[in-house]
């Protein structure tokens, strides 16, 4: 029996062990099988499946080592802290801005992501996103990237549903020049482009039917657009159009950004 | 790999004692090494030792002003306790219980479940369920394997008021010998017939859920059985708790694929 969290906690704490239950959780193994999967002895890999057990991630039957259904309850949360490893020391200095809570429970279902830290990098991934594009594009920008703009173009009039959710904080200049190239453009084809606005976009978004690519902002609030995590991972996309459709129910429908006082923080 | 020294270092300063509670007491507001050592009952060059280790984990980092602040690592870190929380205190269940049937997006937020109390006892865990029903004045949503008789007893005054009813029933679900034809059922069909009470049928009930206005109460599968035993029953008044409970609810009644009604089995 544990007592309290701290002593799954402690447990959890080894890397030996994290791999020994993410093991376990395909199939019975063991305790060669556990030593080797390891790479050591079987008396460390007793000690392990000891401390396993005693927290009750891990129960022996038949002479072989199964993870138990608690252990197999535990292992998905642990998604969240591989996701913010993921990213190195990312989530030191960049915030969830505003998704919040609900992201923060969610951050697991973001893990099978590729960061990319870069201009360059991300720009490449932006554009993959675009071209991936079968169906619909939904934007949401602080600083549009300007340097996808033309691709945008060229999707919409093959006739990909296009939705860009743009914040108060949003640049106003770029952000009026891109819309008024997709005014153009959409006036001469089926499919509308709609805009919206919300109070704070933070957290920017560029996802196709097919990829997705976020971008998360520093602690003052701006969108650092030099880092983003990118995926084609069907569980990320959902996420992503999840917060999308959250944050478009939210906006409002404008004509032209209006020059405003940078929003106190 | 990168991902499991983070996790790693993460879960070791969430095991020490010291620096969990150091943590948590950071969720308020920033403070001065010499606050937390206080706090702690410990001397400065004690406490320091702890807070260098968070500061290296990136848990937490120094201020200009000498304070010390959760980073973001550590909000959300702190942000997942009530899931770990729910799930240790709770262990020996989740040993012989699964979650079986309950979708994904719910399981992440399972640490909603965090406040609320485990009955164990079959007869208080019957008990428990009479009572939401009883006190369900504007609506009572349920996903169930059973359904005692006197429900229509306990629910005939509500349904002549405005009490909304929805019931889910699987191919699992049982009823007591006699439910077709217990007297007081016939306020519950008429309830039925003017839409006040609504039922639908799936396959496979793998877990119940039962939800008013008031009060919520959730089981899980036995992991042998693949549905609830009945031997165990979270319940709460709890907004977080309730509102999981009825997304769970609605998961059933909206996005489960139905089947015809049929005959309950009696048993």
């Amino acid at each position: 029996m544990i007592q309290n969290e701290l002593e799954l906690f402690y447990v959890l704490s080894n890397k030996h062990r994290i791999h020994i239950l993410k093991e376990l959780s395909d199939q019975e193994l063991s305790l060669n099988q556990i030593a080797s999967s390891i790479n050591s002895s079987n008396q460390v890999a007793q000690k392990h499946t000891k401390q396993l057990i005693s927290s009750m991630l891990v129960e022996k039957t038949n002479g072989k080592f199964c993870i138990t259904s608690f252990g197999q309850i535990i292992i998905p949360h642990m998604r969240t802290f591989e996701f913010l490893g993921k990213a190195g020391n990312f989530f030191a200095y960049h915030t969830l801005g505003d998704a919040g809570i609900q992201l923060s429970h969610k951050l697991g279902s973001l893990l099978e992501c590729e960061f990319v830290d870069g201009i360059p990098a991300c720009f490449s991934r932006w554009k993959q996103v675009v071209e991936s594009s079968k169906r619909y594009l939904y934007c949401i920008f602080t600083y549009p990237p300007i340097l996808v703009a033309d691709r945008i173009i060229e999707k919409i009039s093959d006739g990909i549903s296009l939705k860009i959710i743009f914040g108060q904080n949003s640049h106003v200049y770029e952000c009026n020049e891109l819309v008024d190239k997709l005014q153009l453009t959409k006036n001469n084809c089926q499919i509308p482009f709609e805009k919206r606005m919300i109070k704070n976009s933070s957290i920017n978004m560029i996802l196709s039917d097919r990829s997705a690519c976020l971008m998360f902002p520093d602690r003052e609030g701006n969108t650092d657009m030099r880092r983003s995590f990118t995926s084609t991972d069907e569980e990320f996309c959902n996420w992503c159009l999840d917060f999308f459709n959250l944050k478009w129910a939210e906006g409002e429908p404008f004509s032209r950004l209006r020059s405003r006082q940078k929003p106190a923080q | 790999m990168q991902n499991d020294l983070a996790t790693q270092s993460i879960f070791e300063n969430l095991s020490s004692p010291i620096r969990f509670e150091i943590l948590t007491s950071l969720s308020n507001e920033p403070m001065k090494p010499s606050q937390i050592a206080k706090n702690q009952k410990m001397t400065i060059q004690g406490i320091q030792r702890h807070i260098k280790r968070l500061i290296d984990t990136k848990l937490v980092e120094k201020y200009v002003d000498g304070k010390i602040a959760l980073t973001p690592i550590g909000e959300i870190t702190l942000q997942q306790m009530p899931t770990f929380e729910f799930l240790t205190k709770n262990s020996s269940y989740f040993s012989s219980h699964t979650l079986t049937g309950v979708p994904s997006f719910l399981i992440q937020r399972i640490g909603e479940l965090n406040n609320s109390e485990l009955i164990s006892d079959v007869m208080r865990g019957w008990q428990v369920a009479k009572e939401i029903a009883e006190n369900a004045k504007k609506f009572l949503y349920s996903v169930t394997i059973t359904m005692p008789n006197e429900a229509f007893d306990v629910l005939q005054t509500a349904l002549q008021d405005n009490l909304q009813t929805k019931i889910l029933f699987g191919r699992n679900t049982y009823v007591s010998k006699g439910y077709y034809i217990h007297p007081a059922r016939k306020s519950w069909v008429e309830a039925k017939k003017r839409g006040q009470v609504e039922e639908r049928y799936v396959k496979h009930v793998p877990l119940t859920v039962l939800i008013s206005e008031n009060d919520a109460h959730v089981q899980f599968a036995n992991k042998n059985l693949g549905e609830p035993d009945t031997l165990g029953l979270f319940v709460s008044k709890d907004e977080l708790f309730k509102q999981w409970c009825l997304d769970l609810f609605h998961y059933y009644w909206n996005d489960v694929s139905k089947v015809d009604e049929f005959k309950l089995q009696e048993r």
